[in-house]
């Protein structure tokens, strides 16, 4: 029972995603570029944010900067998007996202189960698919 | 031929042909003024010397009628032919005296009687012989004669009969013989100044045959003297040709000695003498050919000098050609990054400007390969969004969201999240080599379980293996299998040789997957039963959209990218890739992967 925060400029993926998240038993927010997930995060404090990357204005990377995981160590944050090269991953690790997946590889209860994992667990955990 | 070669032969060909032509005209000419000076020099020798000879004959000639037709002598023998008295006898001696002391060269003379007795004569011994039976002596009753009647004397030398009738009142009374040396012509034949060394002049009389008997010592046989003749049959030879009264000019005629010589022939007008006044063609030619040796000489050096400026000016033509092939292959095979040195400062020869329009070239085919690649990369990434969102939906409809499905219904929505899945797959082929085409791909190697990935990836893979009534089976050691290696990307790796296997075989066939850790690497191997690869095939397999025709299917599968991106991800791990196969004998895929580093 957690409060996740969808970060996700596409409609349909976030339809997909809201529905896979309420369906476990969660509650969830969505936000469609890097501002409006500002305000949310802020406001409302989520246990969890799944993140994309390519959005229009202020992009993942960019929220992800001036959201400031040092800050808000009780929530984690799942880099959820179809861009892939190392360097992204390498960059995001830094400025503290927890997982980095790849959206294309999972379908919605795949994703349950990570999320549900990133949750229960502490330290940040890589994805054993 | 190369181009430089080319160069070569052309630069020669200009050099030389000049040079042969302007060689061969000197050569000519000097050849041809050479001849005519010689033949010039021996014509003037050889009228000076005719003339001379002339002169000798003419003054004997004019003598000895002198004599005959005289006075004196005439008329103290027709009174000793009446008388036969003591003081005619002796006035015709000291007449005849008179004669030989005032010609030196006068050995002998002698007057006869007209049978041939010898009435007197300065030489004591020869009076009151028999002289009828000598070669002159019918001649000599009726007519002077000079040069006829030749032979060797005491001496060795030549003499002449000047022998005539003694004329009193137009009636022979006696016959007079002069015995006189011919020392004279010796001496005009043997002066060789201006004949060089080897030239000389040839003194001969016409033999009743039309044969050549010389008169005079020959340079090179000084007993030629009456001994030896020339056949008339050799009509090469000068003194052939001269005593014929030939005034000739050979410039191919055989002496003597049968060598190669130059003459000009003078008959000795008035008489059956010739002569040829003659050098050899050796001598003549000696300056030519040390002119034709100097020649060659020289065509020689121009020769050498010509191959090595040729050499010199090819390279400057070539060497920035190659400069430029060697970058424009680099540059075929895959290096945008390769550019041409422009060459010292001389920017603004042809060369330098082809230097500048192919690296400004390749640096456009670089920004716009970079384009592609960005491009491709860019549009994979975004391709996949839809194909994620479709998957999501069938995904949540599978599993029952909306509501629980038929058996139909889930049969068709499972078909249609298959056919996306292909797609997904296909986009990520597509990422990945773009990705390793230009150099991006940093594989994040981590040490794996690569058996238990295998059996991971033969679950997923067993359900479409069922449909066909395919079996999959695994041949693994007890414990796991370690490599370090980037576990998504073997994971596409195994996936693409297993689904290959699947797609290529009959029904019911089975698809075998081994590994084994060997001492230095690890062996992973997916063997089919599907209908083989011929030997000539075997090459292609591996190449960008190679696709081998399936008997098994009535559609085209695949991209032809799948193995192409397996040996890709393999040599990215430092792994090989091979294939064993024969037609109608199945297909063997072995990969072999460097041990993981402890």
């Amino acid at each position: 029972m957690a409060l996740i925060l969808i970060v996700e400029d596409h409609p349909s993926l976030q339809k997909i995603y809201s529905i896979a998240v309420t369906e476990a038993g969660h509650t969830c927010l969505t936000a469609k570029d890097g501002t409006e997930a500002l305000r949310q995060a802020t406001e409302h404090n989520p246990d969890l944010i799944l993140l994309d990357l390519l959005m229009p204005d202020v992009n993942g990377m960019e929220f992800l900067r001036k959201y400031d995981t040092a800050k808000h160590p009780a929530t984690k944050v799942i880099v959820l998007t179809n861009m892939d090269t190392p360097i992204l991953r390498q960059q995001l690790s830094d400025l503290g996202a927890d997982l980095y997946l790849v959206k294309s590889e999972y379908t919605p209860k795949e994703l349950m189960g990570l999320i549900d994992g990133a949750l229960q667990s502490t330290p940040p955990a890589t994805p054993d698919n | 031929m190369s181009i430089v070669q080319k160069i070569i032969l052309w630069f020669l060909g200009l050099i030389l042909v000049p040079t042969l032509l302007v060689g061969g005209m000197l050569f000519l000419s000097f050849n041809h003024y050479m001849i005519n000076e010689a033949l010039n020099n021996l014509s003037h020798q050889a009228d000076v010397k005719q003339q001379r000879i002339e002169d000798v004959v003419t003054q004997n000639t004019t003598q000895l009628a002198a004599f005959t037709n005289g006075v004196l002598l005439p008329t103290t023998l027709d009174s000793y032919n009446h008388t036969h008295s003591t003081e005619d006898l002796a006035l015709l001696g000291s007449t005849i005296d008179a004669v030989k002391s005032k010609t030196p060269e006068y050995q002998n003379v002698s007057i006869l009687n007209l049978d041939g007795k010898v009435i007197v004569s300065t030489q004591p011994s020869a009076v009151g012989q028999d002289y009828s039976a000598k070669d002159y002596f019918a001649r000599a009753k009726v007519r002077n004669d000079t040069t006829d009647y030749l032979f060797v004397n005491g001496k060795g030398e030549l003499d002449i009969n000047l022998v005539g009738p003694i004329m009193y009142q137009n009636n022979p009374v006696g016959i007079i013989v002069i015995d006189a040396s011919t020392s004279d012509l010796a001496s005009i034949v043997t002066d060789y100044s201006g004949l060089g060394d080897t030239g000389e002049t040839e003194l001969a009389k016409r033999g009743s045959d039309g044969n050549a008997l010389y008169l005079a010592p020959l340079r090179f046989d000084t007993a030629a003297t009456l001994q030896r003749s020339v056949g008339y049959s050799k009509a090469n030879s000068p003194v052939v040709r001269a005593v014929d009264g030939q005034t000739a000019t050979l410039q191919h005629a055989v002496n003597y000695q049968d060598k190669p010589v130059i003459a000009i022939t003078r008959p000795i007008r008035g008489t059956n003498w010739g002569i040829a006044v003659e050098i050899e063609r050796a001598e003549i030619y000696q300056p030519l050919y040390n002119l034709r040796d100097t020649l060659v000489l020289l065509v020689f050096v121009v020769l050498v000098f010509g191959v090595f400026t040729a050499l010199f000016a090819a390279r400057l033509i070539t060497d920035p050609i190659i400069a430029l092939s060697i970058a424009a292959r680099s540059i075929s095979t895959g290096d945008l990054s390769q550019r041409v040195h422009q060459g010292r400062a001389d920017d603004n020869n042809e060369f330098g400007l082809l230097a500048h329009t192919f690296n400004t070239m390749a640096s456009h085919l670089e920004k716009l390969d970079k384009m592609k690649t960005e491009f491709i990369l860019l549009t994979s990434h975004q391709l996949r969004t839809p194909a994620t969102a479709v998957k999501g939906f069938l995904s949540l409809l599978l599993e029952g969201y909306a509501k629980p499905l038929t058996a139909k219904q889930r049969e068709l929505l499972q078909a249609a999240y298959e056919e996306n899945e292909q797609q997904l797959r296909l986009v990520n082929q597509i990422l990945s080599i773009a990705q390793a085409e230009s150099d991006q791909i940093i594989l994040a190697k981590a040490d794996t379980d690569l058996s238990g990935l295998i059996q991971e990836i033969v679950e997923q893979l067993r359900p479409i293996a069922i449909e066909h009534r395919q079996i999959i089976t695994i041949h693994k050691p007890k414990g796991p299998v370690w490599a370090t290696i980037d576990r998504e990307k073997m994971r596409m790796v195994i996936e693409n040789l297993v689904s290959n296997a699947l797609k290529y075989s009959p029904d019911k066939a089975e698809i075998t997957v081994s590994i084994e850790q060997g001492s230095d690497s690890v062996l992973l191997k997916v063997r089919d039963q599907g209908f083989g690869i011929a030997e000539g095939d075997k090459d292609q397999l591996f190449k960008k959209f190679s696709r081998l025709p399936n008997p098994n299917s009535v559609t085209a599968q695949g991209s032809g990218l799948g193995l192409y991106l397996v040996k890709i991800l393999v040599e990215l791990h430092a792994g090989t890739v091979d294939v064993e196969s024969a037609p109608g004998k199945g297909t063997t895929f072995i990969i072999k992967l460097p041990n993981r580093q402890e």
